[in-house]
């Protein structure tokens, strides 16, 4: 192992091959770079989605939704003694039309114990605010102070009841488009008020310490709160979106994959050229008493280091540009197609090692069948070929 | 100890095979210095790369200190070839990637000595070859007896029994061959093995303790 380590050295660091040689080999390794990094930047992009559509989701969403009918009223305590919550706050849909300035926009009526300040604050806000979505705000050029009209749809009764009015306080931004520009929030009591409806009809939005446990979590809870009321939780709810997410990456894994695979045949090239041009070299090493399997394996560590090269630049090239692309925005998005303003990147240690890992055994593969041919010539016609 | 037993070659050459040696028998005892001369095709470099195992026989028997060359394992074959065969070739056949030292050492390293005690080897054998300050010359920047002389003390670092030499003065000027040749001599009477020289200078070869002549594919005393 010593002996071949020192030939590698020797092989690697004195620029014995012809510079055409060398070429090729700096262009495979450039291949296997290309590829490595494409593959690890679209992954990270399909990851990024991932990781900011569910943080987004979540910060708007609870883990899970009680939804009883009308008949059946549930209890907080009810819920509280069958799961291990983290909180359980009552919550309310409607339907409506915001009007503001002769502009109409259907939005979605989000009734809940608004907090009024951080997260986990007791204190409410007033009672006559409505908290609108930054979108939402921006499309029917709502300042804040102002007062909006909310035409309720109760039926076909268009009279003057079932308009209220409403002053505008904060917006929200959650960092999803289709949230933003759809939702306005206000409170639980004044939504039932507005709908007329008891003030025990509402819904729980319930968070757990361990989202991906929700379906889980949903389906003992509907077991235990029998047939009159639905539990929702957030990720059967997401399901198409997060399915679509995972289609995307496995075609890039597929696609990119395909990339890397190409890049790493092109290694074939590399060693075969490198063989022949070391013929007499192997010849010698061979005449000297190299067994045929070490000999193998010399070749095969040459064409694995440039893969190795090129895996390392790969990597190296492919974090730094997701960094810069991530730390200084250089990729925006139409909020409106993809919901997020700027192409989000996740960096995922075990993603990085699969793509690493699994490049560099492809890689070795490949060396090791090509450097088979180093052992095709025989020794006595080896020693006058060229190198 | 070498035996060589009914030892026949054919290449096959279009639809015909060519037969180079045919039914040659030797046996020689070590220490001893050989010298084998013929004419150019008569088989010389055949028998040599035989006897070390870089070829094939048609069929025959070689042993090599009572070990059969073809009975063996390839991998047992290449360690012998390692440590008890040193081969000389013609047109020295130094690695261009690695220095006069580096070349010198390769045996020792393929035999998975330390690496130090292989450049100790390596640096003795080329200061007894005269070629001290050569150490870190590329082969590229040495002449060709200089090349030669390399040539030897890496066929010599592991001491073998057996030395092959094909041809060793025949790229050099007859100063320098002379030289070279007594390099060799030196190294076989210190090894105390068998030394077998081809060679087509007479004056060379008269030098051995015993010349022969592969003729039709034999070897006759001369
Ligand atoms: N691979 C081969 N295929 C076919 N014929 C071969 C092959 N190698 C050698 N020969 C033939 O075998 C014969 C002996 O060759 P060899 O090289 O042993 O001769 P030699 O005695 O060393 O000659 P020289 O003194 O010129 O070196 C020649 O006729 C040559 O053409
Ligand atoms: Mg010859």
């Amino acid at each position: 192992m010593k002996m071949l380590l020192f030939l590698l050295r020797r092989f690697w660091w004195r620029f014995t091959l012809p510079l055409s040689v060398r070429r090729m080999q700096r262009i495979v390794v450039a291949g296997i770079a290309i590829g490595v990094a494409a593959l690890l930047m679209s992954l990270s992009v399909t990851q990024g989605f991932e990781r900011d559509y569910k943080k987004a989701l979540l910060s708007f969403n609870a883990h899970l939704m009680v939804l009883p009918v009308e008949e059946r009223g549930v209890s907080k305590e009810e819920i509280a003694k069958g799961i291990d919550a983290e909180s359980i706050t009552p919550y309310l849909y409607r339907e409506a039309l915001l009007i503001h300035k002769g502009r109409i926009k259907g939005v979605v009526l989000k009734g809940q114990n608004l907090p009024a300040g951080q997260a986990g604050t007791e204190d409410r806000r007033p009672k006559d605010e409505i908290v609108l979505g930054g979108a939402l705000a921006q499309t029917l050029g709502v300042q804040k102070g102002e007062t909006v009209r909310l035409l309720l749809p109760n039926g076909r009764d268009i009279s003057a009841k079932n308009v209220k009015e409403i002053k505008v306080g904060e917006t929200f931004q959650s960092g999803l488009y289709e949230f933003d520009s759809q939702f306005a929030l206000l409170d639980i009591e004044t939504l039932q008020n507005f709908f007329s409806l008891p003030k025990d009809f509402q819904g729980y939005e319930i968070r757990i310490s361990d989202p991906e446990q929700a379906p889980l979590v949903a389906e003992k809870l509907e077991e235990m709160l029998g047939p009159l009321v639905t539990v929702e939780n957030w990720i059967d709810i997401n399901r198409p979106l997060f399915e679509a997410l995972r289609m995307e990456r496995w075609l890039f894994w597929i696609l990119m994959g395909l990339m890397v695979f190409a890049a790493a045949l092109n290694l074939i090239g590399a060693v075969l050229l490198s063989i022949f041009r070391r013929l007499k070299t192997t010849s010698i090493l061979r005449a000297l008493g190299v067994p045929p399997w070490k000999t193998r394996l010399l070749f095969t560590l040459q064409g694995f280091l440039l893969g190795l090269l090129g895996v390392v630049l790969g990597t190296g090239v492919g974090a730094g540009s997701i960094f810069a692309i991530v730390r200084y925005r250089l990729i925006p998005l139409d909020p409106q197609v993809y919901f997020l303003e700027t192409l989000p990147m996740a960096w995922e240690a075990n993603t990085v090692f699969i793509v690493v890992f699994s490049t560099l055994f492809l890689v070795w593969v490949v060396a090791w069948f090509a450097a088979k041919k180093a052992l095709s010539v025989p020794i006595r016609e080896g020693l006058h070929g060229p190198g | 100890m070498l035996v060589i037993h009914d030892l026949h070659k054919n290449y096959p050459e279009g639809d015909q095979t060519v037969s180079v040696l045919k039914g040659l028998s030797f046996e020689v005892r070590s220490p001893a210095r050989i010298g084998i001369v013929g004419t150019s095709g008569a088989g010389k470099s055949t028998l040599l790369h035989i006897i070390g195992g870089l070829d094939q026989p048609t069929s025959g028997k070689i042993m090599l200190d009572g070990e059969d060359w073809q009975a063996l394992p390839e991998n047992r074959r290449c360690r012998l070839r390692n440590l008890q065969i040193g081969f000389i070739f013609q047109f020295y056949h130094l690695l261009p990637e690695l220095t006069a030292l580096e070349n010198a050492m390769l045996p020792a390293l393929i035999a998975g000595l330390p690496p130090a005690e292989a450049k100790q080897r390596a640096a003795n054998g080329l200061k007894q070859v005269g070629l001290v300050s050569r150490e870190n010359h590329m082969p590229s920047q040495l002449s060709g007896g200089e090349q030669q002389r390399v040539a030897i003390a890496r066929a010599c670092v592991m001491r073998p029994k057996f030395l092959l030499a094909d041809e060793p003065t025949g790229n050099l000027d007859e100063t320098t061959g002379k030289e070279v040749f007594q390099v060799l001599d030196q190294a076989a009477k210190e090894s105390g093995g068998v030394l077998l020289m081809v060679t087509h200078n007479r004056e060379l070869a008269k030098k051995m303790d015993a010349v022969f002549e592969l003729k039709d594919g034999k070897l006759h005393a001369v």
